[in-house]
Order: structure tokens, then sequence, then C-alpha cells
């Protein structure tokens, strides 16, 4: 996965002048918690992660830059069957498809801080266009710096081909992502 | 016709009688969720896996109680490390939660309230609806309630810092999606 998304990364090379940061993301704070309606009654919720991947960014320039990698796999709902059910070709077909990627360059700063971050989901092998909004954001001061926050964002499982148990199991998606990445040091 | 349209008088009559029916929880889609801030950057999402239960409504007379019974060694955040520390600090039996209060308005539960006791602690819980709706499921063919809950607690409330070890904060958020299926007569004690 690493070695598929280094060239997207390496092409994300800025001129010089430049002062971008790049983050390696921290297993143990990168999730992502997504929310379905069920019969309009309860939420329906699942993890995938950790998710992997790095992040470049220069909030004096107002850029940067994301490419992770979800492995599939690590769906969790905390109900085996229905995870057994989620992995199945009409919904995640995570065998034909074991990874999703979550690449994005439009980035919007707001004080230093990113607010919104535009780009490419790509999940059982379709791609389509995803925002997603930071609800906080920030820094702490250590050395190598920590930076992370929460972002959230929506699609429609059908722009997928995900469509088994539509209408009453909703078709909007929320994703809720849990970020922290940790400065690599040159 | 006429024995018909008698019986889907009878069974029109039934659900509109005010009297309270008992739901079970149905594990598959009732889970305690919660969020916890850590670093005071990100937010953690965790969840216990294992939730058993019973609630009695009476959606006419605006009533109801239960019990909820919450498995403390499933808890699940993704993270084997976290998950070992949460059980030592909260120990491996269950959390109960008495719902002594239903409040209950226009046939939609509102709020539940009562004292939530787990290896020899207890706190009072007041947990808010989100939503609350009724359907007949396909799968149960009977009838479905639940809804989304939530409150904030005080982690230090119930005994938990891990500030220091894992850096998560205050407060923490619980999360509960909960749904009970209709017990009918003939089906085996769920309590």
């Amino acid at each position: 996965m690493r070695a598929r998304l280094a060239p997207l990364l390496l092409a994300a090379a800025l001129p010089a002048g430049a002062a971008p940061e790049v983050f390696d993301l921290d297993p143990a704070h990168s999730f992502v918690q997504f929310e379905v309606s069920h019969f309009d009654t309860s939420t329906l919720r699942g993890r995938f992660g950790p998710l992997h991947g790095e992040v470049m960014m220069d909030a004096a320039a107002g850029r940067g830059r994301v490419g992770l990698v979800i492995a599939m796999h690590t769906l969790d709902t905390g109900w085996k069957l229905l995870d057994a059910r989620l992995r199945k070709p009409d919904l995640l077909d995570v065998d034909g498809h074991p990874d999703a990627y979550f690449v994005a360059e439009r980035w919007r700063f707001d004080d230093g801080r990113p607010v919104e971050v535009t780009g490419e989901f790509t999940l059982r092998g379709s791609s389509v266009p995803l925002t997603l909004r930071a609800l906080r954001f920030g820094c702490n001061v250590d050395t190598p710096r920590r930076c992370g926050g929460d972002f959230v964002g929506e699609l429609l499982r059908s722009s997928f081909g995900a469509t088994f148990g539509l209408p009453l199991v909703g078709d909007k998606v929320t994703l809720r992502v849990q970020v922290e990445g940790l400065q690599r040091l040159r | 016709m006429r024995t018909l349209a008698a019986l889907l008088l009878a069974l029109a009559a039934g659900p509109a009688a005010a009297e309270p029916v008992s739901y079970r929880l149905d594990p598959s889609h009732s889970f305690v969720h919660f969020e916890w801030p850590h670093a005071g950057l990100s937010t953690l999402h965790g969840r216990f896996d294992k939730t058993a239960g019973r609630v009695t409504l009476d959606r006419e007379a605006g009533t109801g109680g239960g019990r909820i019974e919450v498995r403390l060694d499933s808890v699940n955040t993704g993270r084997p490390a976290l998950d070992a520390a949460l059980r030592q600090a909260l120990g491996a039996g269950l959390a109960v939660f008495d719902i002594d209060t239903l409040r209950v308005d226009g046939g939609r539960v509102l709020a539940a309230q009562g004292p939530l006791r787990w290896a020899g602690r207890q706190h009072t819980l007041d947990l808010q609806a989100q939503r609350f709706n009724c359907y007949t499921s396909p799968l149960f063919r009977r009838q479905v309630c639940g809804g989304e809950f939530s409150t904030t607690l005080d982690p230090a409330a119930l005994g938990l810092d891990l500030r220091a070890a894992f850096g998560l904060g205050a407060p923490l958020v619980l999360r509960v999606q909960v749904e009970g299926v209709r017990m009918e007569a003939g089906d085996e004690d769920g309590s």
C-alpha cells in the first residue's frame, strides 16, 4: 500500500522556498468510524483502522496533501455476523477490493489550521469526490510535533455500488475520522 | 368477511390498549459507544460489544422501565493495550443500568434515567434520546422499538483516569444505540 501511494506523494514536491512539514499517521490514533441509519431507529456504527499514510502540510502556503489507505478487512462493528455480511460482494466486497484510499490535495485553511480537505475516496473500485470537514484540529509543541484532529464527511454508499438493504438501511454514510500524525524529522 | 373484519378490529385494538409491552434488546443492534478526547487533539471512539437487557414500555400511559447489562470485558477500542487497561480499571463483570424512569411523550421515549452499577460503584445515568422510533422488522416479523441516546460524563466519576498512561482527558460521551424486539406470550423470560 505504501509502495502504491509513494509515487503520488513524491509528485507533491513543493516549489523551493515553501516550508512543508511531513507527518506519518500515528496508527494508535488514526481510525475511521462510519454511521448509517438503521430503519430510522438506531445508528449502525463500525470502525476501520488503524489507518496508514502520510500528510504533507504547509499552513503558511495554505497547501496540504494527504494519502491514506484503509485495510478493509479491519472492519469491526462489534457483531461478527454483521461484519461477515458487510464484507460480501454486494456490500464492501472486501476480497475483491481489500483496500480503500483517500487522496486529497485541496485543503482550505483558516488561521493556520486546516478546516476542509477535499479529494478522492476510492472504495470497492469506485472513486468519488469526498470532502472532510475539521471539527477540531491542533498541534502540540513536542519534538517531533504531533498534529491531529477530528474530521467528518458524508457519502452515499449507492455511489460505490454497495446497495444491499436500501433504503431501510440508509444510503447516507457519515464518516468520522480520528487522525493524528507525527512530524517526520529530517 | 365478517370474521375477517372482527379479526382486523381485534388486531387493531391490541396495540392501542394501554398495556405495558416488554422488549428484549437485539444484541446485534444494541451497543454502548463512547468518545474520549485524546491529547487535546482528536477523539478516540470505543465501544462495548456485548449488551443485553429488557425494557418495558407503555407508550399510551407514557411509563416504563427496564434493565440493561453491559459486559465490561467486551470493551473494544481497536487498540489492545488500551482495552487491557480499561478492563483492569473497570473489572470484568457486568455494568447494570436500572432504568427507574423512562420519560415518554407522544409514544416516543425522550430520556432514560437510573443508577448504573458496576464493581461496587454506582453513578446515576441520564440518557437523552436523539431519536426514537418503532417499526415492524422483516427479520423478526415483530415490532422493534429503539433509538439513539447519549450522555456526557466526567471519566473521574467512573473511576477512570487514563490521562497519564494514554493521554485520555474529559469529558467522556456515551452514545447508546438500542433496538428491542417486542416479546410475546410464549417467549422465554428474557430477564
